[in-house]
């Protein structure tokens, strides 16, 4: 009898795919059965026969390409724009029909599993929550967990200066409602009379925003367009944390917890404040931090990351940004990712993250069917 | 690029910072006074360093954050309580001013700062250096001083004629940046004309004009001056010297004394870079940038 696939993935091509494939192939597994967002959108149907012939059902990514864009725009009513073009590269949107076409394609996940009666490793409530930050950190917030102070949602320069003040925060990071990637993400500091940002976009003349890779310092007047420009896309802002040092770059920790249990760890530093990855971080295992911070708060870094996967018991992996700030001792959650298990290189008990969850899938399918279903995979860990 | 260090090293003595409650090898080190964002002011630092029991021998003195993150970030914090503690620094020879960080005080949020009565307090000041903008440098006679660096974004022209009518027979080494016409730079290469003659400065014989927005009109006039067989140092980095200001550095260097000529941070071509290369290391030309779309930028540009 041929093995059926073991899942089936709601995924854009890329190399978030390629990993799953890669997962699969390692782990023993049959090819992934692919589900494209605009294939899932367009046809209801498309996702439930894949749920069927699967094992189980995973959502990545969509990504935020102007493709993506524009699917999730048309399809939840709002008006896609013109076509892009190519000086539209990078252009960030209002998070707003993005988010709104995120819903859709979950619920497109969720009927499915009702349908099908398979099992998620993405919960389709989870996502969306995920995505609106405000509502995430303030979740988190709620339930005791050490978030910076938030701010809440801004309107632009002199909203934000107005209650960085009344809070009497010096520096702040205003985050797009909705964002992920470090999209529109400004670090801002008052300096007496001066205002500086740290960012990752650019600002035109029209006062649209480009991310880049170049991170960017606007000064006083330049900086404040910059916030009128966030805010006008709807951004929130919360107290910047200064970050602890690793020989003199701001350090943090990218933590994926599977299950609700931390697994994967890589600590990343830079000398701006973003220290993504694609952004040019710095990657160092998670040693590196726990060397410097001692026992004692790397257990406080692990329970602060078990107590918020607790939220989310019916998603299987979160990417939890956790940073101690530079006193040594207070550890934050900065941000929870719902895709924010894609770290190469990152193992843990030998499998990296995409490969531990096939293997926690297998095992889900054979606790539920017995291990005579046909399902066999081998469990070796690769080599290091 | 920007700046991103403090200094390790002050007119050849190393840098460390003065920790309050802390001994200090004062004959080793030079001292470092800033503070942190505790609320301190620098005038206290300053009353808590001249408690050290031998502070009366200090020569080197470097001043780095004067303020917190509240207010105006300017040298008139340091030089205040400097002059009111002058007769406890008997033996001050080399002060250096604003020794920040980007990260601590972008160097255009210094305020304009007044020099004129630090320079009067202190005549017989050997190396005077500061960074930030000037709002006023005085008429001054200081016929000790062999160093005067001036880092700033934004030098005037009035900045400048102030500083080449400095009564100032000793000076050896000069650093002016002349900056970014964005953020207040006026001079250009003519108002330089009196300190290429040569006249002004006797024993002038290591220039650094950094940081400058006109640094291939700078080659050019300096290679075609007086003063130019008498340098054994030219700095021209940081600036935005191409390969038009190369050719007229490239064809005078053979015939000069220059030991170090200093290109680092320039729009050179790499063709243009070869032909300087069988000058060895007396050319540097380190961090080649590239023109882009809006043309060239200095080093330090905001």
């Amino acid at each position: 009898m041929r093995e059926p696939p073991l899942l089936a993935l709601l995924a854009e091509p890329g190399p978030r795919l390629d990993s799953w494939r890669a997962a699969c192939r390692r782990m023993g597994a049959p090819e992934p059965i692919l589900v494209s967002y605009a294939e899932a959108l367009r046809h209801p149907e498309r996702l439930t026969e894949a749920a069927a012939r699967a094992g189980g059902l995973r959502a990545e990514s969509p990504g935020g390409g102007a493709q993506i864009q524009r699917l999730f725009a048309e399809i939840s009513g709002h008006d896609p724009g013109p076509l892009p073009e190519a000086e539209d590269y990078g252009r960030i949107a209002p998070p707003g029909p993005f988010l709104a076409g995120l819903r859709l394609a979950m619920a497109r996940l969720a009927e499915a599993m009702v349908e099908t009666g398979r099992p998620s490793l993405t919960d389709p409530e989870a996502v969306p929550l995920l995505f609106e930050k405000l509502e995430s950190q303030s979740r988190f917030q709620a339930a005791g967990l050490p978030v910076p102070p938030l701010l809440g949602a801004v309107a632009g320069w002199e909203d934000l200066e107005a209650k960085m003040r009344a809070a009497n925060l010096r520096r702040a990071f205003v985050k797009l409602r909705g964002g992920s990637a470090a999209s529109g993400v400004a670090a801002v500091e008052l300096h007496g009379p001066h205002v500086r940002l740290w960012t990752t976009a650019t600002l035109d003349a029209s006062g649209a925003l480009f991310n880049t890779r170049q991170p960017q310092r606007p000064l006083d007047d330049e900086a404040r367009r910059w916030v009128d420009a966030l805010g006008r896309l709807g951004a929130h802002a919360e107290a910047w944390i200064p970050k602890l040092k690793l020989d003199g770059l701001n350090a943090d920790l990218r933590l994926v917890t599977l299950g609700g249990a931390p697994a994967h760890g890589l600590v990343r530093r830079a000398r701006v404040p973003q220290t993504n990855l694609h952004l040019g971080g710095e990657r160092l295992p998670p040693e590196a931090l726990r060397a410097r911070i001692g026992a004692e708060t790397w257990a406080r870094i692990l329970e602060v990351a078990r107590r918020a996967a607790e939220l989310f018991p019916r998603h299987h992996a979160l990417g939890l940004d956790l940073a101690v700030h530079e006193d040594g001792e207070r550890v934050f959650l900065l941000e929870a990712n719902a895709f924010g298990d894609h770290l190469k290189g990152a193992l843990h008990e030998g499998l990296d993250p995409h490969e531990a969850q096939v293997k926690r899938m297998r095992a889900w399918l054979e606790a539920e069917r017995g291990p005579k279903s046909g399902f066999r995979f081998s469990d070796k860990p690769r080599d290091p | 690029m920007t700046i991103n260090a403090h200094f390790t090293e002050f007119f050849g003595r190393p840098v460390r910072e003065f920790k309050p409650g802390e001994s200090f090898d004062l004959r080793t080190f030079v001292p470092r006074l800033s503070v942190d964002y505790d609320g301190v002011k620098w005038a206290r630092r300053l009353e808590e360093f001249l408690q050290l029991p031998h502070a009366g021998e200090t020569t080197h003195l470097v001043a780095g954050t004067y303020e917190g993150f509240e207010g105006d970030m300017n040298a008139a914090m340091a030089i205040g309580p400097l002059i009111e503690h002058r007769a406890a620094l008997p033996k001050l020879e080399a002060l250096f001013l604003g020794d920040m960080t980007f990260e601590e005080c972008e160097i255009s949020w210094i305020e304009p700062q007044d020099a004129e009565p630090i320079l009067k307090a202190f005549p017989k000041l050997r190396v005077f250096g500061l960074r930030g903008r000037v709002s006023n440098f005085g008429v001054q006679s200081l016929p000790d001083l062999e160093g005067l660096i001036l880092q700033n974004t934004g030098l005037t022209k009035a900045n400048l004629a102030e500083i080449l009518a400095f009564e100032a027979p000793a000076l050896q080494e000069m650093e002016l940046w002349t900056g970014s016409e964005d953020y207040g730079a006026e001079t250009s290469v003519e108002d330089l004309a009196p300190l290429f003659s040569g006249e002004i400065f006797p024993r002038l014989t290591r220039l650094r004009l950094k940081d400058s927005e006109y640094a291939d009109e700078i080659a050019k006039a300096v290679t075609q001056s007086r003063l130019f067989g008498r340098l054994e140092v030219l700095d021209l980095s940081m600036g935005t010297l191409g390969d038009e200001g190369a050719a007229a550095l490239l064809e005078a260097l053979p015939r000069s004394g220059l030991k170090l000529l200093d290109l680092s941070h320039h729009y050179m071509s790499d063709a243009m870079m070869e032909k300087f290369a069988v000058f060895g290391p007396r050319v540097v030309m380190a961090d080649q940038q590239k023109e882009e779309d809006r043309g060239r930028y200095v080093a330090v540009a905001e």
